[in-house]
Parts: structure tokens; C-alpha cells; sequence
């Protein structure tokens, strides 16, 4: 049931990244030109307002004075930039949420491949490590010699995520440990902070798509909703030990070869 | 002068690139809600490079430039779409030979290098007929 919801949710969330991508497309590429348009302007203006010092009459040279106060004029013009490098901002942060939402509905492709665990943990820190490398000192101890079953590049999302969020919620002297380790048919995953933890009423909520408590534009709430959604799929599972103030460890247990796999359909 | 021809369901999708492209080069841009209208067009008019989108009513980009291609197969194409599956990359690769897959939305300095690309390839291709056409004279084929 969990994964026939799961599964309408991606496919929804497809179709409305689908459809923004068409608008933000026009957006940032308007406002660009907006941007374009604007310093050409403004370069016109000032051509104007110099001829106009030179060769208009004083009288009325001041009722333009008063009529650039009336309408605010030097603020807009001041302003302009600001107001379209804050959209584009805007912008931005819709496109990064409907690209969140595509990968979030990406079905796997059904190419699962015996990896090393370890070797995918160490390829996908690499990318995190620039993350990182500002907040917090990483260590890993990876003791998994598993051949493990998996479409590696969600496997290797999962890793990044868990990395990346660790990252978010330590501040100064900040501490992240990767381990790894197999255990009979199972290999498992573990990623600890020290940093600000999670409340115990927030902890059933964290894998809810859209559920943050990152301020508005730092998160899109689809990070643990995605990665339990690709444990899930592997059939394997998660589990978070946290505590508000202490640190949190999520612990990732992968079966070494997972349902599907073993009966190709 | 290029001639470019665009294709989009989406009108403020077509105004909006028309706009980026004709600042930057020096083009002629015709653009087109409707793929049927757009390959009427192509039976009348030559133009270098052709940009659809993929998901359009009554026809895919696909669809549309496999049609283009039988008409005016040295005009470059190129799909821009915010729908990126493999089954569609796959479609349109093996069946209209497009020569660059964009995503949307898209990055302006991407689109702007595409184009450039899309041009060199468009004057290899002519460059190419024009050889063959003479190879095939002085062969008296």
C-alpha cells in the first residue's frame, strides 16, 4: 500500500515538475532580458538627463525635478536591479524544487548491479566532501566487503543525502562518521552527527515528502522522503536514532540482493 | 543570416526564446504552437536549425522532426524539454537523428552553445553536399 502511494505521489510530483519546467524556463529567460533591457534603458536616460542639464530652461527643468520626487523616480531606478536579482533568486528556488521533484518521481531503470559497498560510499563522499569540508570533519570506517546488489546512483543519492543533511545540522567543531559494515545477507549504513539533532515530536515525520524544518528555500522536504523511498524499493530499511541537542544516526540495512533481483519479471 | 525555425505548445515558452535568440545572433526566427502548421511550412521554406519541444498535443517533437528531417534532412534538430526519459531520448536518437537532447528549463549559456554547435554542424553538412554534388559531376554519375 505504502508503495502504490509512494508511487502515485511520483508520478503526480513528475507531472507538476513537467509542468513548471515550461514556466521557469520563460521566467528566467525574461527576466534576463528584463535585466538587458533595463541597463540599456537606464544608459538612455542618463544620455537624456545630461542633454536636458545643458539645454533646458530652468523653470522647467524643475517641474521634471518635481515629478522625479512625486513618482519616486531615483528609488526605482536604484531599486530596479535589486527587484530582479531578488526574482531571479525566486526563480532559482522553483526550479531547484521542480528538479528535487523530478529525481524525487524518477523511476528507477531497473539497472540493478553488484557494487562494492564501500567503493560507492567513498565515490559519493568525494562529491559531499565540498559540502562538508567548511562545517564539520568527516571519518569513516568502512569494514563492508559486501557485493551488494543495487542501482548504485540511487544508492550512492542516498549516501550523498544523508551526508549533506549531517552537514546542515552541525554547526562549530562539527563531527560526521560514515561507517559501514555487512552482517550475514544484509550489508548496513551508518551516518552520525553531533549536531542539533531532531525533536522527538518532529522524528515520525522526517521520511514525509514535504515535511522541513529548514527555512523556506534552503530545503524542499523531498531529501529523506527519497531516500526512504529508494531503501524501501531495494527492500531494505531505515532507522534514525536522534535526540535534540545530541546528534542524530540514520542507519541504512540493504539486503545483498534485493526482492527484485532475485525474481526478474 | 540563420533561419530558425522553433516549435512549442506553449506560446510564452516561443516568445520568450524568440526573444534570447535575436538579441544574441544574427536570425530569423519563425515560430510555431503547431507541428502540422510548422511542417507545411518546412515544404515551402529552408531553415538551418529546427528546436521542438517533446511533449506537444497531436504529435511528439519526435514525431514532428522525423517528418522534418524527410522534408529538410540537412536542417539541424534539436529537442528542448522539460520530460527527459529514456524512452523518449531513446525514440528520438533512433528515429529523427536529432543532434542535441535540452533540458528545460534551460540554462541560456547551454541553449546559446547548442546553437553555435547546431550551426557548425548545419555548414559541415552543406559543405558536405556541395563536395558530393561536384564529386558526382566530375565522376559523370
Amino acid at each position: 500500500m505504502e508503495a502504490e502511494r509512494l508511487a502515485s505521489i511520483g508520478q503526480l510530483a513528475a507531472g507538476v515538475a513537467h509542468e513548471i519546467n515550461n514556466p521557469v524556463g520563460y521566467l528566467q529567460s525574461n527576466l534576463r532580458a528584463l535585466d538587458e533591457y533595463f541597463a540599456a534603458l537606464r544608459e538612455l536616460i542618463q544620455e537624456y538627463e545630461a542633454l536636458l542639464r545643458e539645454h533646458m530652461p530652468e523653470d522647467q527643468q524643475s517641474r521634471i525635478q518635481t515629478l522625479r520626487k512625486e513618482l519616486d523616480a531615483d528609488y526605482m531606478l536604484d531599486d530596479l536591479s535589486a527587484l530582479l536579482d531578488e526574482s531571479r533568486q525566486g526563480v532559482s528556488i522553483i526550479r531547484d524544487i521542480a528538479l528535487a521533484l523530478r529525481d524525487f518521481a524518477r523511476t528507477p531503470d531497473g539497472r540493478m548491479e553488484p557494487v562494492q559497498l564501500d567503493d560507492l560510499v567513498r565515490m559519493a563522499l568525494r562529491i559531499a566532501h565540498n559540502e562538508v569540508k567548511y562545517v564539520a570533519t568527516l571519518d569513516t570506517e568502512l569494514q563492508s566487503s559486501a557485493r551488494l546488489v543495487c542501482d548504485a546512483s540511487m544508492i550512492s543519492q542516498v549516501v550523498l543525502n544523508l551526508v549533506v543533511n549531517a552537514s546542515h545540522a552541525v554547526e562549530a567543531d562539527g563531527h560526521i562518521v560514515v561507517r559501514t559494515g555487512s552482517h550475514g545477507e544484509h550489508a548496513w549504513l551508518e551516518v552520525e552527527d553531533n549536531g542539533c539533532g531532531i525533536p522527538a515530536a518532529d522524528l515520525e515525520r522526517i521520511f514525509d515528502a514535504f515535511f522541513t524544518t529548514k527555512p523556506a528555500g534552503k530545503g524542499t522536504g523531498l531529501g529523506l522522503a527519497m531516500i526512504r523511498d529508494t531503501v524501501n524499493r531495494h527492500g531494505g530499511r531505515i532507522t534514525v536514532d536522534s535526540e535534540a541537542g545530541r546528534g542524530s544516526c540514520f542507519r541504512v540495512i540493504l539486503p545483498l540482493r534485493p526482492p527484485a533481483a532475485e525474481n526478474p519479471s | 543570416m540563420r533561419d530558425l525555425m522553433l516549435v512549442d505548445d506553449e506560446p510564452l515558452v516561443l516568445r520568450s526564446l524568440e526573444r534570447s535568440f535575436r538579441r544574441k545572433d544574427d536570425c530569423s526566427v519563425e515560430t510555431y504552437t503547431n507541428p502540422e502548421e510548422a511542417l507545411n511550412r518546412l515544404q515551402t521554406k529552408t531553415f538551418d536549425v529546427i528546436i521542438s519541444d517533446y511533449r506537444m498535443p497531436g504529435m511528439t517533437g519526435t514525431e514532428f522532426l522525423r517528418a522534418a528531417r524527410e522534408l529538410q534532412p540537412r536542417a539541424v534538430r534539436l529537442i528542448l524539454s522539460g520530460q527527459a526519459d529514456q524512452q523518449a531520448l531513446v525514440h528520438a536518437i533512433n528515429e529523427a537523428h536529432i543532434f542535441r537532447f535540452l533540458d528545460k528549463p534551460w540554462d541560456e549559456a547551454t541553449l546559446d552553445a547548442a546553437l553555435q554547435d547546431a550551426y557548425a554542424e548545419r555548414d559541415r553538412l552543406m559543405e558536405e553536399n556541395l563536395l558530393a554534388g561536384r564529386y558526382r559531376r566530375e565522376q559523370g554519375l
